[in-house]
């Protein structure tokens, strides 16, 4: 029988909450410091503290730049991007209580792709392409919910899994369809590396509106940890201890999907960090949720800052964020899955 | 059998159904159910398969609308109180089956008491009711392990337990024992006798008649969604009636029983196949 692991005591700690945002932030002032110009993490650390109290920065203008603007918001990115996907994953996965299920499992993914097509076929560049993508992902899902909310059946869960994938599948014929009218010289290589998802060239301006969303939509979802743990019970067991399970479900797939559909907004279609972080951080602490939550959240975050830093430094061409995130995702998943003892998924 | 009418307080009676009519939505499963549980008392409610046990307590539990008559559980009328609120009068044990994820025993435990911290977190009060609930059955030592690693009726013991910190006065069992080793079997059959003796109203679902004429203060046999009979175990549980109730050929016998405390009589079924005019010899 298995009993708490030391790994797992250690987690349930109050204070581990706290280490884990610092070991976040000791990473990211890493990455910063990490590029073709390089720069200590103390003089990162100078820079940052220096911006961020509003004084008079003392260092070289071109460190300041590094920071602020070219290494400093694609690290942030990725720490939102990781965190969102990875924290949206853990809630999709036990609102179905599947760890099989993706943040794409209601068409967030296919249906901002659509959205991104469009508009990259329409020629619009930037913010354009982001609120397409954001609005497409959030109105597939709008659909399917609403689908899938007609259909009269004793399981509402498997019902709005097999009206997700339906659609995705429809939404996905469509980005097809997009990409063979396209034109092939300038807007066919630009939708493939969108689909393949990359944070090259994120502005500062973006983080003002990703932010606050992941931010917002993780707080909510942090309040209602604790009933989301029973809703990996059967709904009329849940509804007997006294949860809504209907609203609950619908709160917690619309906070969800908002900051999947922000963070795929900002760096395409970023596989597999949904669908494995939540399972890895479930392999380490168990599934309740208020366990579960920031360590998914804090893994998510490391795991796209190490990914993006090795798509920015491993070669000259940048490798894309997706083909990335499965090449080193898979290895660490597998021997974990490996490693582990009996029962413990 | 004249059934219990509803001239009582609520306060005696936690749970009274009154002339329900019960079913799906555009489905109707049965109707003129009345029933009532008294404080420290068991009802056992025995029929076939598909006679509309299930639907009939998740009526009772607020899963499933009232389509006539009424529910009234420790004092709210089914319809008009909130799921919150009924959580706290009523519980509910189903047949264990294991989860999807890895939890805790505890935390499956803890999930009774959901609705007493609303939006926060479990106070101190809810982690001392789940440490009671478990130290009550017994079952301290499983805590920490996994709930899906434990046996099945390990399991089912675990959510007794969560009925128990959710300390509603009413708590509802659906087919506890189903699956079941012999062992376990008794074990949960006198947890529920251990939940009445606390002071629980409880309604609870069995396929096996020597259950409820061991166990049970009072016993309703439903067919095709009516009530067939109601009243003393004794009196109801009769060769004829279980016959009838499930279509085969039963019979009811004398058995002696004799332990520690002296020696009893206790009804027991048999299959007619049996000879029944000869008392059966329990001795140890």
């Amino acid at each position: 029988m298995l009993r708490q692991s030391r790994l797992q005591r250690t987690l349930a700690h109050p204070w581990s909450g706290l280490g884990l945002a610092l070991a976040v932030v000791l990473l990211a002032v890493l990455a910063i410091a990490w590029g073709p110009y390089p720069m200590s993490a103390l003089e990162v650390w100078q820079v940052l503290a220096t911006g961020m109290l509003g004084l008079p920065q003392s260092a070289d203008p071109l460190q300041v730049a590094v920071v602020f603007e070219l290494r400093g918001p694609r690290v942030l990115a990725a720490v939102f991007v990781g965190a969102a996907l990875a924290s949206a994953g853990a809630a999709y996965q036990s609102v179905f209580r599947n760890p099989l299920v993706s943040p794409d499992i209601l068409g967030v993914a296919a249906g901002a792709a659509l959205g991104a097509m469009l508009a990259l076929l329409f020629g619009w560049t930037g913010t354009g392409i982001q609120v397409m993508a954001f609005m497409g992902g959030v109105s597939a899902v709008v659909l399917v919910y609403a689908v899938a909310a007609r259909v009269r059946s004793a399981d509402p869960v498997l019902v709005l899994v097999l009206v997700g994938v339906v659609l995705a599948s429809l939404f996905g014929a469509a980005v097809a369809l997009v990409k063979t009218i396209a034109d092939p010289q300038q807007q066919l290589p630009a939708m493939t590396f969108w689909l393949l998802g990359s944070l090259t060239g994120v502005e500062a301006s973006q983080l003002w509106w990703l932010g606050p969303a992941v931010i917002a939509c993780t707080a909510i979802l942090w309040v209602l940890r604790w009933k989301m743990n029973v809703l990996l019970l059967a709904d009329s067991e849940a509804q007997s201890l006294g949860v809504s399970t209907h609203q609950l479900r619908l709160g917690v797939i619309a906070c969800a999907t908002m900051m999947t559909a922000a963070a795929v907004a900002t760096a395409g279609i970023v596989g597999w960090v949904g669908l494995v972080v939540p399972h890895m951080a479930r392999v380490m602490v168990g599934a309740s949720l208020p366990r579960l939550l920031p360590l998914a959240l804090a893994l998510g975050a490391a795991f796209l800052l190490i990914v993006d830093l090795l798509a920015r430094s491993l070669t000259a061409v940048e490798i894309p964020l997706g083909v990335l995130t499965a090449v080193i995702g898979t290895p660490l998943f597998l021997w974990q899955l490996l490693s582990q003892r009996r029962g413990a998924v | 059998m004249p059934y219990q009418t509803d001239a009582v307080s609520a306060h005696d009676w936690p749970l009274l159904v009154h002339d329900l009519a019960y079913g799906y939505p555009g489905r109707r499963i049965g109707h003129d159910v009345c029933l009532s549980v008294a404080t420290g008392e068991v009802v056992a409610v025995l029929g076939p398969n598909g006679c509309g046990k299930s639907t009939l307590f998740q009526t009772i539990l607020g899963l499933l609308p009232v389509y006539a008559g009424e529910v009234r559980v420790g004092g709210h009328v089914l319809g008009q109180v909130s799921r919150a609120e009924l959580a706290r009068v009523i519980s509910y044990v189903p047949q264990a089956q294991p989860l999807a994820f890895s939890l805790a025993v505890r935390e499956v435990v803890l999930m009774g008491r959901t609705q007493r911290w609303g939006w926060g977190a479990p106070q101190a009060a809810d982690l001392l009711a789940v440490d009671d609930a478990l130290a009550s059955l017994g079952i301290s030592a499983l805590a920490d392990t996994v709930f899906s690693e434990l046996s099945g009726g390990e399991r089912q013991l675990v959510l007794i337990a969560r009925a128990l910190a959710q300390a509603a006065p009413v708590v509802v069992l659906d087919e506890p024992t189903a699956s079941l080793d012999f062992g376990h079997q008794l074990r949960v059959l006198s947890r529920i006798r251990q939940l009445a003796k606390g002071g629980a109203s409880v309604l609870w679902a069995t396929h096996d008649p020597d259950h409820a004429l061991a166990y049970a203060d009072r016993v309703l046999l439903l067919k095709d969604g009516g009530v067939m009979a109601y009243g003393a175990p004794a009196t109801v549980l009769t060769a004829d009636r279980l016959s009838a109730l499930y279509g085969v050929a039963v019979s009811v016998a004398q058995a002696t029983v004799i332990d520690v405390n002296g020696s009893s009589q206790r009804a027991v079924c048999v299959p007619t196949a049996v000879d029944t005019t000869r008392s059966v010899d329990l001795t140890p």
